[in-house]
């Protein structure tokens, strides 16, 4: 299956990204050369901790970075032949919405307080499709709202997003995102705000949605358990930098990278002893990230080694697909 | 006998509606709440939003004022406690919140966060109450130099260990915690649990340890209650809770944390609904709006909690439950 997906085109890829930010301790490079390929009717994840670059990764691709603090230093993102990065304001706009969607954390702050649902999911119908008529678009807006398991559309179309619940609101902007049928969606940290028993329901929801609709689906976390539920690859950041790719199942049985490895270990599961230490990775994240010379994770990483101080570990294939950047990398046999 | 007895606990929240704010409705935070916690055991309290979980946490601290029941404390009910003797036994219950960024006076230094707790308890020597700070910081892994900073200076997971570190300054028995490590990055949390793990051991503390997060319950906590709209459904010890829970809402609760169930994906329960508000909650079984098993009698007579094995220390709450 793997083998296939390699031999096809991705469906957006992602070279060489910088983003850097403007700080009062000056700049700061919160996404640092980063690839990614995202190929048809697959989902990606990106995995990694508060301030790993992540959501700006995400944000970059349909350019909704904060102006001025943020400016995109390199790269290019290249999607149906254009580079995203070089479209004019008109033909970003017509991508967003229609050719890529996103669903972000905060299902209250993404609506707004004071249009009705049904006024909100209209209204990317309408800039994408201006020949629809009132009826078709009050049809299209029912039949969305039944895709994604929201009980009596017709009733919920008149309420204000104060009415109903957070998972249902996450729903609602789970309707509007998919209202254009785009090719990819971005899910950034979507159900991290929700209830457990709320979030695995909005998890089946997006995993039968990705079925039917052969939609590609770029999925943000910091929960790699949520990740490995509905992704097919997965992409580890840290510090700006992608540091692991791979399949899921190459991800978690067996990590190369000892930050990878860290993190997986770190979380208390059936496997770990009850009120036994658990592995940790020590330390935390160096401030002045981008001073550092070489390695940006060898401060906290078990296994440096000298030279990991001053040379920065470039990518390289360990096996079929799963590619870490590492000078030492784990033996995963 | 138990260091922590509640018994049948009920802390309401008056809803103020209309024009003239009059009280027409109460949020049934926490509804008749029972349970024990034996020295030197931590019990893990789970559930969703609106569950009660930390209202039950604020009140045994009397932050939150108990409508009727018994906090019974080293045999003392706390809530007939006032003055000098309720002083006396907040010496000995600690409290850690979930919010490091908020929880810590961010116009205090550290020393004058640690050195607030043995003022209030009459800690009167000043080169004592020095000697017992560096002491202090250096057991939950901090440097001294950090004394000096404010909480601004420092990183969630550093904020925390300093909240831990007032949380433990008196010695206390119990300490009651609030989420602690769910607003941390997973490497830093487990950094938390293993200090928490740690600190137990060394001061034979006993914990409540409250949480979201169903796999960082089971692995601190010697027994789990599940709680549910302000009710327990079930309680029992952490392995079991996970592999052979009897409750419809923990079933699905634990089949909703992808960690904690085997390597092959399992079908997963998915529960129909939301969570009910808890200012009406459903009559007879809060859970029966959304159990996958309801019946007839589920939505007429609420369940009580009761003893579902021979074997083990296990109860339940639900009709369709029969002791093994």
């Amino acid at each position: 299956m793997n083998c296939a997906k390699l031999c096809l085109k991705p469906i957006l890829e992602v070279k060489n990204l910088s983003v850097s930010f403007n700080t009062e301790n000056g700049k700061n490079m919160a996404v640092d050369k980063v690839n990614l390929k995202l190929f048809p009717n697959t989902a990606l994840g990106i995995v990694g901790e508060s301030g790993c670059g992540k959501s700006v990764t995400a944000l970059s691709i349909i350019r909704l970075l904060p102006k001025p603090s943020a400016t995109i230093e390199t790269g290019e993102i290249l999607f149906s032949d254009n580079d995203i990065l070089k479209l004019n304001p008109q033909q970003l706009c017509s991508i967003r919405g229609d050719k890529i969607s996103v669903i972000f954390q905060e299902p209250m702050t993404a609506l707004n307080p004071v249009h009705k649902i049904g006024k909100q999911i209209a209204e990317v119908i309408k800039l994408h499709n201006k020949n629809l008529n009132q009826t078709e678009i009050q049809k299209k807006i029912i039949r969305l709202l039944q895709k994604t398991g929201i009980p009596d559309p017709e009733k919920r179309i008149n309420e204000y997003p104060h009415q109903i619940s957070g998972g249902m609101r996450q729903r609602v902007i789970i309707a509007i995102a998919l209202a254009c049928e785009p090719s990819i969606l971005i899910a950034d940290e979507p159900t991290t705000a929700l209830d457990a028993t709320i979030q695995a329901q909005i998890i089946e929801l997006i995993k039968k949605i990705k079925l039917k609709t052969k939609m590609s689906v770029i999925f943000i976390s910091h929960d790699l358990g949520v990740i490995a539920e509905i992704c097919d690859n997965v992409a580890v950041m840290y510090a700006g930098k992608i540091i692991e790719t791979g399949n899921i199942s190459d991800i978690f049985n067996k990590p190369a990278h000892p930050y990878t490895k860290g993190l997986i270990n770190s979380i208390p599961g059936l496997k770990h002893k009850r009120k036994t230490i658990l592995n940790t990775i020590k330390g935390m994240v160096p401030k002045g990230v981008a001073d550092i010379k070489g390695c940006k994770f060898e401060n906290r990483c078990s296994y440096a080694q000298p030279i990991c101080k001053t040379k920065e570990p470039e990518q390289i294939l360990i096996e079929k697909n799963h590619l870490v950047s590492c000078l030492f990398p784990l033996k995963t046999d | 006998m138990p260091l922590l007895e509640v018994k049948n606990l009920k802390t309401y929240f008056p809803v103020k509606s209309g024009v003239f704010g009059r009280i027409n409705e109460y949020v049934h935070a926490v509804d008749d709440i029972s349970f024990a916690i034996k020295q030197g055991e931590t019990l893990g309290l789970v559930g969703e939003s609106g569950c009660g979980k930390t209202t039950v946490g604020r009140s045994i601290a009397k932050l939150y004022e108990a409508a009727s029941g018994e906090i019974i404390f080293d045999g003392k009910n706390i809530l007939n406690l006032r003055g000098n003797e309720l002083r006396k036994i907040r010496r000995n219950i600690g409290f850690i919140f979930q919010d490091p960024f908020e929880s810590l006076n961010p116009r205090q230094t550290v020393y004058d966060i640690l050195e607030e707790p043995f003022i209030i308890h009459k800690i009167k020597n000043k080169k004592e109450r020095k000697k017992k700070i560096l002491k202090l910081i250096h057991k939950v892994g901090m440097p001294q130099e950090f004394l000096n900073r404010f909480p601004h200076q420092f990183s969630g997971g550093q904020r925390q260990r300093i909240a831990i570190a007032r949380a433990i300054a008196l010695k206390p028995k119990f300490i009651i915690c609030d989420e602690p490590v769910s607003a941390l990055d997973v490497s830093i949390q487990s950094q938390i649990l293993n200090l928490l793990i740690n600190l137990q051991k060394q001061m034979s503390l006993t914990l409540l340890f409250i949480s979201h997060a169903l796999a960082v319950v089971r692995h601190i906590s010697d027994y789990i209650a599940v709680m549910y709209l302000g009710k327990i459904v079930e309680i029992t010890d952490s392995d079991r809770i996970v592999l052979s829970c009897l409750h419809p809402y923990t079933k699905a609760l634990i089949s909703a944390a992808p960690l904690l169930t085997s390597a092959e994906k399992k079908q997963r329960i998915i529960l129909k609904g939301e969570i009910p508000s808890p200012i009406n909650p459903p009559k007879g079984c809060r859970f029966h709006t959304r159990c996958p098993n309801v019946t007839g009698i589920c939505k007429k007579v609420e369940p009580k909690l009761k003893s579902v094995s021979k074997t083990a220390k296990h109860l339940a709450a639900c009709h369709l439950i029969k002791t093994d």
